[in-house]
Order: structure tokens, then C-alpha cells, then sequence
């Protein structure tokens, strides 16, 4: 049996709050300090695009694959795009199997709105016949080991993976869709959206948090930003809220850390 | 002489965060204080006795509170306690020390024998632990009413903030009830009230004093409620 | 909503379609004590959206395993009737009703004080018999409405209300055609007595700036419904503010 995570979020509340009372964190980082990450791409041959993340602890792959599919009837000339998470048991001891939860929901949607409203992929250029047929992107985060911050990991293995994701060559024939997987060209990408998560605990914001901090944080704020600094997606979460004041500094704090993290994985693509 | 300053009027509705007092007063029932400010918690109406102001709420699960007369309704039999539902967020357990004189030997009496599911019990609240875990007991000596089973008659639920209005000014509304209706009325604490008629015809007696009590709860508000409802009963209690 | 479509979303005199100005609101009606078996129930409009909340609770909770030993679950369940928006939709939870649950319930719940009701569940449920955009913001509002009228001990009411980005300018509370073909929504609750924000959301495309503009202009229509919906319970019992 699992420790009830409100027995283990007591049991570390102090330790953390300690730690951010001498001005430190619980794992010795700055407040706006995010744990190293690593980027590996194309990890998985069968998926069209993959990433597996390091962010600190934190583990995670990202596979995306493109099937043919039927436009929707309202967008009939473009591609579709659909994220999916999985919070499999292996990755912590309170996942249970069985079909998503609100919290792998949650993550999901976050990281689409990420994808979609950046406007990162063209969905035209994912049109194979107008209202008939077209790629549907299916990109699907499997969490390996969860030490906290799931979204800004989710959201950066997406965004590599898109980034080496190449669509096979398609052509339709006679009304029907024929797919040569040997001729590939890259998924056209125009934006690089990083998310920054925040922590509240105890009125400071914290980025990146750690599972020991997520345990114990009031509340969490993701800002997903865009290589022009501009925000496309904003998610507030958790049972507390936010005082007035610190949301103008999170939405700074986000944008400035978000340039910063947008650098280091680059470089590692 | 300290300062304060009253935000509401006496009477007056208020709703949870409002602004009630600032400064030196004493905050009492259904508010909370953040420095000297004085907020509501509950719907309700403001309360101002002096200094002392509180919320009565208009609305609201009962909250067992000690040395309240409950009515309540046996809803599982365990191995050494009663499990009784009281209308509050979470059932209410009868210990067997609270409930039986004797000395019993629990590995060979099944506790059944004296109390059942679906029995009706008029009891005393004796504790409520800080885990809202509440304790009763059929047992108190100074109770205001016969404790333990009730039998016969009907059980009638009303809102428990509600209860006051059904007693009445020094229990004016209760008494006028009982006489014009000759009927025994237990009023829980809790919004559950028995009622069993003392003279035929049993049953219609009954009927229209769960009227009259719907009725109280309906127009709780109005004024002069006792005597409308004394000079309705009266037209109505033709046997 | 306009048979065409129309070219800019605001006029040259700066009005909205339904002409509204930027800064203004929706006309909101609120309800407190709309249903019998509930607990606690609300009834909000918000342009053309119907929208029901219910509470039940505090009530045992089970299984029992679920239950906090020293505070109350808040379970929250919003849901879209089939006939609610143009196209019928399909009855039962999807992922955005999930999401959506999840976000009202954790927008909700700074307001309660569920320490004093542990090993319970305070179920709230919201249905959304028609809707106009923002119906989530309107459950949120409707839900909290239902909150006090049931009697749970609050340390205030939570309003809620959506700005948005439509031909480049800023707007309060969009309505359902500026949600489809505008810039981005920013859906925000807040217990108006500190400003504490409870639920905010964005999507589409802002500069840093124009968010914080939008968070403003949000958080002054919280303030509008908050005064509605204290209206709202204070009507229930005979009394206008």
C-alpha cells in the first residue's frame, strides 16, 4: 500500500517549508532554478517522432505517430491533432492502471493547448485530400519516473519529438490513401512552445518543482510561451489560490525562464 | 474605551466573506476573524448582542453540539455500539455503556435484542470529538424527555435551522401544539421530530401536526406565526 | 448569432457584435434555492447560458478508504446536456467535461473550510442546459451560489467570469461567437473579499501584457457577479441589498 500522499505531503511540508525559510530549496536549488535536462531524440524507430526527457528525476518518452484519417467536417482542409498521457504504475507508487484520470487528462490538454494554440504545426500541410483524407498526429507522453513537474516535461519531449517528426510520402490512388514509408519528409514546425511550471508554497513561487514540493504546494501555474515571448496557454491547478500580487511576477518569471530553457534543449536537439 | 465599528445591522442577511466588524468585538458563532476584521462564514442573519456578534445560519447540516436532545434512527447494530443516523454529515454511535444499565456479555447477547435498525430513539448528545466523531447516550438522568426507544407515532424532518422557530418564544409554539392537537412532540435538536398522538383519531392528529410542523418550516419568517397557525389548526382539528 | 460573416468582431466605434462595449458584461440573473432535494442549488444566466448547480453534503463518503481524516472531499461533476450546444453532444464525461471538473472543483475549494467537516464529501453538481461560452465560469459562479445556500461554512464566495482577445483588443466576458473566432480566452475565478485567484486559464495568443490586462479586466467582472450573487442569497430571504 502506498503512502496516502496527504500523510506524505504532512510529513514533508516542514522539511520543505524549512528549507524555503533559510532561503533554499528542499533539493538546494535557487528559487528560479530548473533541474538539468536531457534530451534524447528519436529513441523509438517504429513512432514518425520520439523524445525521452530527463528533467532531473524526472523521466519521460514521447512518441508520436501519424495515421491517415478523416479531416473534421468544420476544418476540411487540415490535419488533425490529438495528445494523450499515460501515468503508468511503473512511474510512481499512487498511478493505478486503468483509463486516464483527471490528472493525466489534465496533463494532456495542457500540453495540446501548448501544440496547438503556438500553432506550432501547420495543420494544412498535414491535408492529404481536402475533406477526405488527412495525417492525424497522435502524440502520446508516457511518464517513466515521476519526481514532479510532468508538464514542462511533457510539453518539451512533445515539442523535440514534433520537431524530428517526418511524414511519410502519400498519395491517393484511386480514392485510397497509399503511404510509402520509405520517403519521408520533415513534419513542417514554426514555433519552439516551452511551458514554465511554478509552485506556490507559503506565497513563494518556486520553478520547476520537484515531487517533494508538489506534495506540499498550494498551487501550480504553467505558462507556455512562444520563441516570440508572446503566452498561448495559461493552466492554474491545485486546491489553493493565488494571491493578487504574485500572478504579474509568475507571468514575468515565466516568460524569462522560458527563453532560458528554450536555449539548453535546442542545443541538444 | 476600545473602538469598533459594526459593517451589518442587527437582523440584517449577510453572506460567507462579508465584512461584519472591525476592531474590538467579540466574534462568535458563524464568523471568523482575520486581524480585527470580523467576516461571516454562513448565510445567515447577523446577530449583534453588544459586542458579541455571530451569524444564525439560514441554511445547513445539524452539527451535533454536547447536551443536545436528538432524535434519531438506528441504522446498523454492531458488535458493542449502535450505529444511529441524526441528520449530521456523519452517523452518531450509541456505546452500550451509554445505552443499557446492566452489564452485558457482548460475545453472547446480540445487542438486537434491545435496539434495531429502523428503531426510532430520542437520545442526548455526550461528546463530539474534534474529528466530528459523535457519541450518544440514552442514559442522562436530567433529560428533558424519556430517553431510549420511541414507540408508535411518526417521525417528521424539517431543516435544522428551523428548530427554534418550531419551539418558539420560551417554547410558546410547541405547547400551542401539543394542547390544540393533544399529542407528544419531541423536537431533536437535529430537525427530527416525533410526534405521537395521545387520543383518537390517531393517525389524523398525527397528520395534521406534520402539516402544522411543514408549515412552521415554510413561513418560519413571518410574524404572528403561532397564532395564524392556532386559529388554522382549530378550523382544521374537526374530528 | 450574425448569418454572415462578419469582418472585424469590433466596430470602428469600438462596439462589439451584440453591442456590447469592450468592458461590459453579459446581462447575469442569479438564483439561489432553485431545486427541492438539494442540499444547497443555484440557477445562473450569463447571456444564453442556463446553467443548474447542486450541492449535496456534507455526507458520509464512500468508500471509506476515500475519505480525509481531517477534512471534507470536495467531488465536483460539471456536464453538458445533449441538447445544450448546436451540434448534439454526446451524454456522459469527456475529456474536456473531466478537465473542466477537476479545475471548478480545485477553483472552488480555497473557499471552503473542509477542515471543518472531516471523513465527508461536499458533491457539487452543475448542469449546462444551454450554452454561450463561458460555461465554465458560470458553474463556477452558479456552483459557489449553491455553496452558501446549502449552509457550508465559506470564507467567501467564488465569482468567475472570462476575458478575451478579439480583433486585438481586450474584451469582458465573450460571448459565444467572439470565443470561436477570437484571439484567446482567459477564464479566471477569484474570491473577490482578498483578490485571490482560484482558477485561471488561457489560450490562444497574448503578449505578456495583454495577459495581465485580460486578468484585470476579468477579475473586474468577478466583481460584478460576486455583487449578483450576494444578491442572489440575500433574495432568497426576503432582503435586497
Amino acid at each position: 500500500m502506498p503512502l496516502d500522499q496527504d500523510l506524505l505531503a504532512r510529513l514533508k511540508r516542514h522539511e520543505v517549508l524549512e528549507a524555503l525559510r533559510a532561503g533554499e530549496r528542499v533539493d538546494g536549488r535557487d528559487f528560479e532554478e530548473f533541474r538539468p535536462i536531457e534530451l534524447r531524440t528519436d529513441v523509438i524507430s517504429k513512432a514518425n517522432g520520439s523524445a525521452l526527457i530527463h528533467l532531473g528525476n524526472t523521466q519521460l518518452v514521447v512518441g508520436v505517430k501519424l495515421e491517415v484519417g478523416t479531416p473534421y467536417p468544420d476544418t476540411p482542409d487540415e490535419g488533425a491533432l490529438a495528445v494523450n498521457a499515460e501515468l503508468v504504475p511503473l512511474a510512481d507508487p499512487t498511478f493505478e492502471p486503468g483509463p486516464p484520470d483527471e490528472n493525466a487528462i489534465e496533463l494532456s490538454r495542457v500540453v495540446d493547448r501548448g501544440i496547438r494554440e503556438s500553432e506550432m504545426i501547420d495543420l494544412k500541410s498535414l491535408c492529404i485530400q481536402e475533406g477526405e483524407h488527412c495525417w492525424v498526429t497522435f502524440v502520446d507522453i508516457h511518464v517513466l519516473d515521476h519526481d514532479g513537474n510532468l508538464f514542462d516535461a511533457s510539453l518539451l519531449a512533445s515539442v523535440a519529438a514534433l520537431h524530428r517528426t517526418r511524414v511519410p510520402r502519400a498519395e491517393v490512388v484511386d480514392d485510397e490513401v497509399e503511404v510509402d514509408e520509405t520517403e519521408t519528409t520533415p513534419l513542417e514546425v514554426r514555433d519552439f512552445p516551452v511551458s514554465v511550471t511554478l509552485a506556490l508554497v507559503d506565497e513563494h513561487l518556486l520553478v520547476d518543482p520537484c515531487l517533494d514540493e508538489e506534495v506540499v504546494m498550494d498551487a501550480r501555474v504553467t505558462v507556455t510561451v512562444t520563441e516570440e515571448g508572446r503566452i498561448c496557454a495559461v493552466q492554474k491547478g491545485e486546491r489553493g489560490s493565488l494571491p493578487e500580487h504574485l500572478l504579474d511576477d509568475a507571468i514575468d518569471l515565466a516568460v524569462k525562464k522560458a527563453e532560458e530553457i528554450r536555449r539548453v534543449v535546442k542545443a541538444q536537439l | 474605551m476600545p473602538e469598533y465599528e459594526l459593517h451589518v445591522e442587527d437582523r440584517e442577511v449577510v453572506t460567507p466573506g462579508e465584512l461584519l466588524a472591525e476592531g474590538q468585538v467579540v466574534a462568535s458563532d458563524g464568523t471568523y476573524t482575520e486581524g480585527d476584521r470580523v467576516y461571516s462564514k454562513v448565510t445567515g442573519l447577523a446577530d449583534i448582542q453588544g459586542r458579541t456578534i455571530r451569524v444564525i445560519p439560514l441554511a445547513g447540516p445539524y452539527r451535533p453540539t454536547p447536551g443536545d436532545l436528538v432524535v434519531g434512527v438506528v441504522r446498523e447494530v454492531r458488535f458493542s455500539t449502535w450505529l444511529v443516523d441524526i441528520r449530521a454529515p456523519l452517523p452518531a454511535t450509541l456505546h452500550v455503556s451509554n445505552a443499557l444499565e446492566e452489564e452485558v456479555d457482548l460475545i453472547e447477547t446480540d445487542l438486537s435484542r434491545y435496539l434495531r435498525e429502523g428503531d426510532v430513539i430520542a437520545a442526548v448528545v455526550k461528546e463530539v470529538n474534534p474529528v466530528q466523531q459523535t457519541e450518544l447516550s440514552i442514559l442522562e438522568e436530567d433529560a428533558p424527555v424519556r430517553l431510549g426507544r420511541l414507540e408508535g407515532g411518526r417521525v417528521v424532518d424539517i431543516d435544522p435551522v428551523k428548530v427554534p422557530r418550531v419551539i418558539g418564544r420560551e417554547g410558546s409554539m410547541i405547547r400551542m401544539l401539543k394542547r390544540e392537537l393533544e399529542c407528544d412532540i419531541i423536537v431533536g435538536a437535529n430537525g427530527r421530530i416525533y410526534v405521537r398522538a395521545r387520543k383518537e383519531p390517531k393517525s389524523r392528529r398525527e397528520a395534521l401536526a406534520a402539516r402544522a410542523l411543514r408549515e412552521i418550516e415554510r413561513r418560519s419568517h413571518l410574524k404572528g406565526l403561532t397564532e395564524w397557525l392556532r386559529s388554522n389548526l382549530r378550523r382544521l382539528a374537526r374530528w | 448569432m450574425p448569418e454572415e460573416e462578419p469582418e472585424r468582431l469590433i466596430s470602428e466605434d469600438g462596439l462589439r457584435l451584440d453591442g456590447r462595449k469592450p468592458d461590459e458584461m453579459r446581462p447575469i440573473k442569479i438564483r439561489a434555492g432553485v431545486l427541492k432535494r438539494a442540499d444547497g442549488s443555484a440557477y445562473v444566466e450569463v447571456g444564453a447560458n442556463r446553467i443548474v448547480a447542486a450541492v449535496y453534503g456534507p455526507r458520509e463518503l464512500h468508500p471509506r478508504h476515500k475519505q480525509k481524516p481531517d477534512r471534507a472531499v470536495v467531488r465536483f461533476r460539471y456536464n453538458m446536456a445533449p441538447f445544450s450546444v448546436d451540434e448534439r453532444k454526446r451524454p456522459g464525461p469527456d475529456r474536456r467535461s473531466i478537465e473542466i471538473s477537476k479545475l471548478s472543483k480545485e477553483a472552488l475549494e480555497p473557499a471552503i473550510f473542509t477542515e471543518y467537516y472531516p471523513r465527508t464529501a461536499i458533491d457539487i453538481f452543475v448542469e449546462v442546459l444551454q450554452a454561450d461560452a463561458g460555461t465554465r465560469c458560470a458553474g463556477i459562479t452558479a456552483a459557489s451560489v449553491a455553496l452558501a445556500d446549502a449552509g457550508i461554512e465559506m470564507r467567501d464566495l467564488v465569482a468567475a467570469c472570462a476575458a478575451g482577445k478579439v480583433d486585438g483588443h481586450i474584451v469582458l466576458d465573450p460571448m459565444y461567437y467572439e470565443d470561436g473566432h477570437g484571439e484567446a480566452d482567459v477564464p479566471l475565478a477569484m474570491m473577490p473579499k482578498e483578490g485571490e485567484i482560484t482558477l485561471l486559464q488561457m489560450d490562444g495568443d497574448m503578449t505578456p501584457e495583454e495577459l495581465k490586462k485580460a486578468i484585470r479586466l476579468a477579475k473586474k467582472g468577478c466583481k460584478i457577479i460576486y455583487k449578483e450573487q450576494r444578491r442572489a442569497l440575500k433574495r432568497k430571504y426576503g432582503e435586497e441589498e
